[in-house]
């Protein structure tokens, strides 16, 4: 547990030695707010909530995700401080947990950044707070889910950019799966029970109930075990190098 | 790890995380967070929703592609499939939902308009909200979700599972002295009771019966008696029989019916025919079940009243007009628990007689109580303007009951058996005494509130003809009917909580800009009339029409050009002024994406600057 919580830290203060952590957080807030302001027309839709501001957080998700997890592997592997890494007394487990969960936490920061939206809707109307809340659990839970597969994409090459582009183009593929754009290419091909299938494994689809207020086991469950898989195959290649 | 084990271990993840998926889809446990669980099904849908036997495929049909809803319209379709996929949960499998985006031109798109859907009018086409249900043949529709009806939306939802899934409703006999009727000829003036009778009817079969009938309609389940006067007594005797036999009966008694006094007060008195008129109900029936309900006085309370015109026009807080909130309402019966507010005029008051009959127990559903309640007797209330009749009223705080439910074994109104007239020949036949099962019976002491003029606003939203509830009124009748039919799960549903909260800072600045500018607008718009008003003269004086060119004399002309310069003046007058009343509003919108877009960077900055600073005092 030690090990976990120092490796947890290390990894987690590691991110706000760059410069290049600031302008993501930056970049990611600047994004959610652009969007929810002027392309989700929050402001003229008139109501009290933050469904135009978390339908866009798949897209900065898949764009961010993938940077905070890029340098998870690939960066230790290209300076060769893996192999120091794992001569510390903690195993591949512990660390690549360690790894994970402060990229989590980094993309949790980012979304908290987000705070002067919830006292803005709070200041125009009265909002639920109850499906706030639970939006920002399914976002955060979102982002755990492309970090999940941005770790797979990381553990696979040495180098960050490539990391970074394929684990961005494998989340932007569940993103547009998500808003039903593949559909009506699909129905040409798929029966409709299969293409409504589909459309089960995109983002927003399963962020969507989080953002009405409900908590569903079974979107709770997608979210959770995407995260889980990645970590877990991502460490079953760092182990077998 | 060797290679095959590594092989080993990522396929058992993939299956791992696949099979997890798999069995939560097959779990509907939901946790609803919002904070008036407007997705918690009330006992009353779930148990309709898990009692619907044969499976019911509800289908949504939004707009979601090239043709689509607003985004208003959008988050109401959303918030409609949680409390959609919430009954779907609690159904074990039997109710199917179904989301389906009718494309223009498309075979969704017929089926939505065969099944009587309606489109909202949008840029490129109509898009849909709506809603069907289907059991095997039988297949019923909300054409459109109309979200000012949010509040009952899962009333809505629930109605109509229980429609579709309900072979045959129950039978409504409908007495009523007012032109009340589900049949009444189309295309002709609205009635006085349309918006209700079609609410009624998507619960009951309701038979409109005259007060000069003989006798009920077979396999009647609830009686209705609406300001009942001239009661055929042979009516009057078939409805003390289905009484005592157990049926249930609601009345609606009242001491002035505002609906049939204006009515007379338009007809020539020899037209009217004697059994419909009345502007009092007749209480005797009642009263021989044990139920007192005077008529000759009305209730009031001045703590509750509604403004009301004076015959100056002013405004005037009227007594006997009242507005009934949760104080008045029994809190834990399921008829008046999710009401809000009723409007009540000229209302009476009912209690038992005295003394009070044994075997009967009465349990008030309304009450006027607190310090402004008194009462007028009805020859003055009804005799003089408004201002007049509020300066008699005189509050004594005595509690009166409005509305009541009353239960147990009544005494006939007939002890000497049956009416017989002339015709009738033969024994007496043998007849009920009291009852022989307990009997339900709700009395109301009045009879317009119900009316669609007290409880219903008609507009037009999206195209399409809507009505909106002004107060609880006709949820509070329906109900009493579900309840007395013994749909009680319906009455269980009623108003929830509302998810689409509107942003209440930027309405205040709305109304207060318009407060602020409508004098300004108001006369611009007079100018600009009165200046058309002028041209239209001129032209008139030139002998032709201006617009062709035909002016006479060259002051003329030039007169006409200033009038029609001046125009255009105060047009762009008014423009600029509309523009500056929306103006605070968008520039609040402009300014809150600017501080928001500016928090985070700002945030990120100082907390980088903390950062650096802590690390460095870390360092030396």
């Amino acid at each position: 547990m030690r090990a976990f919580r120092a490796i947890l830290a290390r990894e987690f203060l590691g991110y706000f030695r760059t410069p290049l952590a600031y302008v993501f957080l930056a970049v990611f807030n600047a994004f959610a707010v652009s969007l929810a302001f002027f392309v989700g027309s929050f402001y003229e839709s008139g109501i009290a909530n933050l469904d135009r501001f978390f339908i866009y957080h798949p897209w900065l998700w898949a764009f961010l995700a993938p940077a905070a997890g890029a340098r998870l592997w690939a960066e230790e592997r290209r300076q060769g401080t893996l192999e120091l890494l794992l001569t510390w007394p903690v195993t591949v487990w512990q660390a690549a947990l360690g790894k994970f969960m402060a990229a989590w936490l980094f993309l949790a920061t980012a979304l908290a950044m987000s705070l002067p939206m919830v006292l803005t809707v709070s200041w125009l109307g009265k909002p639920d707070l109850g499906t706030i809340a639970c939006g920002y659990l399914g976002s955060l839970l979102c982002g755990g889910a492309c970090l999940g597969i941005a770790a797979v994409c990381s553990a696979l090459t040495r180098s960050q950019v490539i990391a970074f582009v394929t684990g961005f183009l494998a989340c932007f593929i569940l993103v547009i799966i998500g808003y039903g754009v593949l559909d009506n290419l699909l129905s040409g091909v798929l029966p409709a029970q299969y293409v409504s299938n589909v459309a089960r494994i995109g983002l927003w689809r399963n962020l969507e109930p989080f953002t009405l207020g409900i908590l569903g086991i079974q979107p709770l469950t997608y979210f959770i075990s995407v995260a889980l898989a990645g970590l877990g195959l991502s460490t079953l290649m760092i182990e077998r190098r | 790890m060797n290679r095959v084990q590594t092989l080993l271990a990522v396929f058992a993840v993939i299956a791992a995380a696949f099979f997890a998926n798999l069995i939560a889809d097959r779990m509907a446990t939901r946790l609803d967070l919002t904070e008036d669980g407007i997705f918690s099904l009330s006992a009353g849908s779930r148990h309709i929703a898990s009692t619907v036997g044969e499976p019911v495929t509800i289908e949504l049909f939004t707009s979601h592609g090239d043709t689509r809803l607003s985004p208003y319209l959008e988050a109401y379709s959303r918030r409609a499939e949680g409390l959609l996929r919430s009954f779907a949960d609690a159904s074990n499998g039997a109710i199917r939902l179904r989301i389906t985006d009718p494309q223009p031109d498309t075979e969704d798109e017929s089926r939505a308009q065969r099944q009587g859907l309606a489109g909202t009018r949008v840029a490129n086409g109509a898009a849909y909200l709506g809603l069907t249900a289907q059991q095997a043949d039988s297949i019923r529709s909300i054409p459109f979700l109309d979200p000012r009806r949010e509040r009952f939306l899962e009333y809505d939802i629930a109605q109509l599972i229980a429609s579709v899934t309900r072979l045959s409703k129950p039978r409504l006999a409908f007495i009523s002295t007012l032109p009340l009727s589900s049949d009444l000829p189309q295309g002709q003036e609205p009635g006085p009771g349309d918006v209700l009778m079609a609410e009624l009817s998507r619960s009951f079969e309701c038979v409109t019966v005259s007060n000069t009938a003989t006798e009920l309609p077979k396999d009647t389940v609830v009686v209705a008696m609406i300001h009942p006067h001239h009661l055929n007594p042979k009516l009057a005797f078939a409805v003390d029989q289905f009484l005592l036999r157990g049926g249930p009966v609601l009345v609606a008694i009242d001491p002035l019916s505002r609906y049939q006094k204006f009515q007379q007060g338009n007809m020539p008195l020899v037209m009217v025919p004697a059994s419909a008129m009345g502007a009092a109900s007749d209480p005797a029936l009642l009263r021989s079940w044990g139920v007192e309900a005077p008529v000759d006085t009305m209730v009031g309370d001045a703590a509750h009243s509604l403004q009301m015109p004076s015959s100056r026009g002013e405004a005037l807080n009227y007594p006997l007009a009242v507005a009934l909130d949760n104080s008045n309402l029994a809190p834990d019966h399921p008829v008046t628990s999710n009401l809000r507010m009723l409007n009540i005029l000229d209302a009476g008051s009912v209690r038992l007689v005295s003394p009070a009959p044994a075997g009967l127990t009465f349990l008030p559903l309304v009450t006027f109580r607190g310090p402004g309640v008194g009462t007028l007797p009805v020859s003055l209330a009804n005799a003089g303007p408004f201002e007049k009749v509020a300066a008699q009223f005189r509050p004594d705080g005595q509690e009166r009951t409005f509305a009541a439910i009353i239960s147990g074994s009544f005494k006939t109104a007939f002890p000497e058996g049956a009416p017989r007239d002339a015709n009738d020949k033969g024994a007496v036949p043998i007849s009920l005494k009291v009852s022989e099962k307990p009997g339900r019976l709700i009395v109301m002491a009045d009879s317009d509130f119900i009316l669609d003029y007290y409880s219903i606003r008609r507009s037009t939203a999206y195209g399409q003809q809507v009505y909106e509830p002004l107060n609880d009124n006709q949820a509070f009748f329906i109900g009493a009917l579900e309840t007395l039919a013994g749909s009680e799960d319906l009455v269980g549903v009623r108003a929830k909580g509302a998810a689409l909260r509107p942003f209440d800072r930027v309405m205040a600045l709305q109304r207060q800009a318009q407060a602020t500018y409508q004098t300004e607008i108001d006369r611009n718009e007079k100018k600009l009339s009165e200046l058309a008003e002028k041209i239209a003269e001129l032209s008139r004086t030139s002998g032709g029409d201006l617009s062709k060119g035909i002016v006479l004399t060259p002051e003329l002309e030039r007169e006409a050009q200033r009038f029609t310069e001046e125009q255009a003046a105060v047009r762009r007058t008014l423009r600029d002024i509309r523009r500056a009343a929306r103006e605070e509003v968008d520039s609040l919108g402009r300014n809150l994406a600017w501080i928001n877009l500016l928090a985070a960077p700002l945030l990120v900055g100082l907390g980088g600057l903390i950062y650096a600073l802590l690390r460095r005092r870390r360092q030396a």
